[in-house]
């Protein structure tokens, strides 16, 4: 599995599709930073991946007022902690910015 | 092809530094015999067309970096073609050495490498 790691929001350049179009089928994905800010774009064609491929960190999530909208959509919000244990389950981190 | 470095280049020419720098990446791989691979993602596309000049005062062409990669044996130069059809380019209206990838096969590039660098 390779974790990519995505630090801007869908629409602010071209970043996000570009994720998007490395993953492969066992991959996932982790909202961190402006890149949390995706939970609020219904469109957005990260919400069609299946549920565990798709992660955003609380921590971004909560400083930034949207801590009770990822619920909304098919993401898994991870702690820090949890964050870290994914690095170290990835075989490879690859980051998009 | 683990040890394989994946430079992902999504820069055009003379916007900022980061294409001169991951071109730097891929040369300096070579040069300590390390297998790399370029693969041109969006706007790191316009690295790829032929007969750019140096830009404004200062601003140093990458063209030439690019036409010596095949000398560090870098042989190609991959990019998705899904990136190049939005831009309105071909095969024909890019550098040599080309080779344009299917979605799978830009994902088989991440897997395979043992290093993937994001510019």
């Amino acid at each position: 599995m390779i974790l990519h790691i995505l630090n801007c929001p869908p629409g602010d350049g071209q970043a996000s599709a570009q994720a998007l179009a490395a993953m492969a089928a066992e991959d996932a994905l982790l909202l961190i930073e402006d890149g949390v800010y995706a939970v609020l774009d219904a469109g957005w064609e990260g919400h069609r991946l299946d549920v565990g491929r798709l992660y955003a960190l609380e921590d971004d999530l909560a400083a930034r007022g949207l801590g009770s909208r990822a619920h909304e959509r098919n993401i898994e919000t991870v702690s820090m902690e949890a964050f870290v244990a994914l690095t170290a389950r990835a075989r490879q981190t690859v980051s998009w910015y | 092809m683990d040890d394989t470095l994946l430079v992902v280049i999504r820069s055009a020419p003379y916007q900022g530094v980061r294409l001169r720098e991951s071109l730097d990446a891929l040369l300096v791989g070579a040069a300590f015999g390390k297998p790399v691979v370029p693969l041109f993602m969006g706007q790191g596309l316009f690295a790829l067309l032929p007969g750019q000049t140096p830009g404004a005062p200062g601003q140093k062409a990458t063209l030439p970096i690019i036409d010596m990669l095949e000398m560090y044996d870098i042989d190609t130069l991959y990019l998705p073609a899904a990136d190049a059809t939005a831009r309105g380019l071909t095969e024909g209206d890019l550098v040599a050495n080309t080779q344009l990838l299917d979605a799978d096969a830009v994902q088989a590039l991440f897997h395979e490498a043992g290093q993937v660098l994001t510019f």
